[in-house]
């Protein structure tokens, strides 16, 4: 049997939580590895690695906003800035005391967790909406904090961070990129499962399904919310840190205020709690924006009598409307979609 | 008579072929144009996209009319135009794709804005292809690297804005407004910026400096958002604590408006002279504010009114495209910055042939420009491998009696860069 049959259940707890069931799930899995690692960055000329470049930082982001907002129910409106804040630490310490990028990359995942952390305080007096507006102000304070901060950020100028190296090995290209990031992508869904699937993702949960209940049970909550905070801005740390020397310059610019909403966007597009749903949310949003950039000159060419910027407004136009629609439509995400689908080849012939 | 008509039939057929020799051949025939790609990125959907649109249309015009007449022999410039959003990743996108296309771009416009033009500057100089954008920025400006900026230097836009203050400083002065407020006295001067990497980079050290050195006293700086509702703070500081009587604003014309409307409300409009910026519009500002705007100043390197372009052709196109008139100072830039583009390809074709221009090529003729005028463009462009901005003098145009007017030419912009020329030692 390739699939799983309809009517077979799990007799334990470790096949409940099992990622991959079958000999069909282990083969896609090899299938996407070898399409992901194998033939599209050789195939692929340096734009589409571009492309996918960023997009993986920003799915490395969106897991731990994912943990924070989607998992544990608390929403974050400064995810962008705890993100500058791993480019920074990065670059502050390769600046100022020679580091190499590798030996920045701890120091940046667990400095951004622990202001996480910090920012994560109010959560043991307020919640909701006023948690958001919490996460709002570290936006703000963090903001004009390394707007200000002198020679140490570069201030207005901001800073240049070197590109990873392995020796005399530079890690320069695109392709080299893709690779480094593709590890580190990779390595962060692994540990997100792992966290999702064991005891912290099922504490999460119940916080975010009925944090008093939780309290009851005997969970200590407060706590629990400080580590997905910390979590969350570690793995922002990461993503910065990424950017930053993919970038091979940072400066508070490139963490405009809109990005946080759009990290929110993921989540909530890709499915509230669920990590493929990240991955979803971010390729869908992601490549409908590169869509747009690529394809509407095209339109333009193709129709002169529109003018191309009138076709590119037109299309981000359609991006929003395709958000919107979405929202009321599939308001579970494309996750719960991507169920259904499942859900349908695993009956199939029969329609139930 | 039928070999009359068989030799009548040939007689034709020879008559035709002699014929067709003597017209002469097509142009394509005479001349095969190698495509030279020149990647231009816009903010067309985002928040510099009203000046951005206007670039779009005035470089689809110059390269229209650089392949029409032939202004570069052998090359055709085919422009691709991409939507950045001012979104820094989908510039870099943008700037790989233009690298892996064939032709291969030669030239990026980066952006043209800061952050997205800095988050191109080391792919820029890995992939061997300059940008050459309107950002002037020290951090794209240092260390020097293959970004090009056709604007002047921010720090030295201030400075030249001291000098002509107290060059015109005097009881006498050729300024109504100067005459009326003149005492003895060295004269204040202060900035209002946007509260970003652009609004901030007028005020450096090295521009206070060469304040204090001309006699000019600097009395503060003040940021405000990019959509102020309410200045009201910052004027009363500048303008009624610090006395300032000289106010550079770093941003555009919309928030330039905001400001002298608060002023206006205030009662303070009178206390101050100020100065936009080089690429803002004091025709656009004019609109916002109305009179409020008279008397209002701007340095610049670009032609603001229409009866001062040069090339006919753009204006019976900016004319025909039924544009106002106040944003003709956005058009006619956007016609310089292709001017260099193109005389850039020009001299690089001329050196290692039109098929063979290529991104190192543009470096290296773009390196050694020296007083090069552009089209459309006051200012001459001095280029050398570590000064990689191009304006060394500016104008100044005033607002008198609701139209603008040329008050000043050749001001000299002076370079303030760190370790800059002319920084005070």
């Amino acid at each position: 049997m390739s699939r799983r049959p309809c009517g077979t259940f799990d007799t334990r707890y470790e096949l409940d939580i099992a990622v991959f069931r079958t000999p069909f799930h282990w083969s896609m899995f090899g299938l996407l590895m070898i399409g992901y690692l194998g033939l599209f960055p050789l195939l692929a000329n340096d734009g589409y690695l571009a492309i996918a470049n960023l997009i993986s930082i920003t799915l490395i982001a969106t897991l731990g906003i994912n943990f924070l907002t989607g998992y544990c129910g608390q929403i974050s409106l400064g995810h962008a800035i705890f993100v500058a804040c791993g480019g920074y630490i990065s670059a502050v310490l390769m600046n100022h005391l020679g580091w190499s990028w590798w030996a920045t990359l701890p120091v940046s995942v667990a400095g951004t967790a622990l202001i996480g952390l910090f920012f994560g305080l109010p959560s043991l007096r307020i919640k909701g909406f006023y948690i958001a507006m919490s996460t709002l102000a570290s936006y703000f304070i963090i903001s004009w904090l390394l707007m200000h901060g002198g020679a140490i950020t570069g201030s207005i100028n901001g800073l240049p961070v070197d590109v990873p190296r392995i020796g005399a090995y530079e890690i320069v290209s695109q392709r080299q990129f893709y690779y480094l990031i593709a590890g580190f992508l990779i390595l962060s869904l692994f540990v997100a499962k792992s966290i999702a699937r064991g005891r912290l993702g099922r504490v999460f949960i119940a916080i975010r399904d009925d944090d008093m209940a939780a309290e009851v049970m005997g969970i200590n909550v407060f706590a629990y919310k400080l580590i997905a905070f910390a979590l969350c801005s570690a793995y922002a740390g990461l993503a910065g840190s990424l950017f930053a020397t993919y970038w091979g310059f940072i400066t508070f610019n490139h963490f405009p205020f809109f990005e946080n909403i759009m990290y929110l966007g993921y989540v909530i597009i890709g499915g509230m709690g669920s990590i493929v749903g990240s991955i979803f949310g971010v390729l869908f949003l992601k490549l409908l924006g590169y869509g747009v950039m690529m394809f509407g000159p095209m339109i333009g060419q193709a129709f002169p009598a529109i003018s191309g910027s009138v076709v590119a407004s037109l299309l981000l136009i359609g991006h929003g409307a395709v958000i919107v629609v979405f929202l009321i439509f599939e308001p579970r995400g494309l996750f719960h979609r991507w169920e259904i689908i499942k859900a349908s080849m695993r009956i199939w012939p029969f329609t139930y | 008579m039928v070999k009359m008509r068989r030799f009548g039939g040939w007689g034709g057929l020879v008559l035709g072929l002699c014929l067709l020799l003597m017209v002469p051949a097509p142009a394509a025939a005479a001349e095969k144009k190698s495509d030279v790609l020149i990647s231009g990125t816009y903010d067309l959907t985002g928040p510099y996209s009203g000046v951005h649109q206007l670039f779009v249309k005035a470089a689809k015009d110059y390269v229209q009319w650089s392949n029409e007449t032939n202004q570069i022999p052998g090359v055709n410039i085919v422009l691709d135009v991409v939507d950045i959003a001012a979104d820094p990743g989908k510039t870099v996108v943008a700037f790989q794709m233009a690298a892996s296309k064939t032709p291969r771009a030669v030239i990026s416009t980066g952006g043209f804005a800061s952050h997205c033009t800095i988050a191109c500057k080391p792919l820029a100089q890995r992939l061997k292809i300059p940008i050459i954008s309107g950002s002037s920025p020290r951090s794209i400006l240092l260390p020097p690297g293959w970004v090009f900026s056709i604007q002047g230097l921010y720090e030295g836009m201030l400075g030249a804005c001291g000098d002509w203050v107290v060059a015109n400083w005097k009881p006498d002065s050729k300024d109504p407004w100067i005459r009326k407020h003149y005492e003895k006295r060295n004269p204040r001067m202060a900035v209002i910026g946007w509260d970003n990497t652009f609004g901030r980079g007028f005020d450096q050290p090295e521009s206070r400096a060469y304040l204090k050195s001309k006699g000019v006293d600097f009395v503060g700086a003040e940021y405000i958002p990019m959509s102020p509702s309410d200045t009201s703070p910052v004027l009363l500081r500048l303008v009624k604590d610090q006395k300032a009587d000289f106010i550079y604003f770093g941003m555009y014309p919309s928030s330039h408006a905001v400001i002298l409307k608060d002023a206006g409300r205030l009662g303070l409009r009178d206390q101050f002279q100020d100065f936009a910026f080089w690429a803002s519009s004091i025709l656009q500002v004019k609109g916002f504010a109305g009179d409020l705007a008279e008397r209002s100043m701007m340095l610049t390197g670009y032609k603001m009114l229409p009866e001062e372009w040069d090339v006919p052709y753009f204006l019976e196109a900016y004319k025909k495209s039924g544009l106002d008139l106040v944003f003709g100072v956005y058009y006619s830039a956007a016609v310089a910055y292709f001017d260099v583009y193109g005389e850039a390809i020009k001299r690089a074709a001329a050196k290692v042939g039109p098929d063979k221009v290529d991104g190192q090529a543009i470096y290296d003729v773009m390196v050694s420009m020296r007083n090069y005028k552009p089209r459309m463009f006051h200012s001459v462009m001095n280029f050398t491998p570590t000064k990689l901005y191009g304006p060394d003098t500016a104008v100044m145009y005033q607002i008198q009696n609701g139209a603008p007017v040329l008050v000043d030419k050749d001001i000299y912009v002076p370079n303030l860069l760190p370790g800059g020329k002319d920084v005070p030692k």
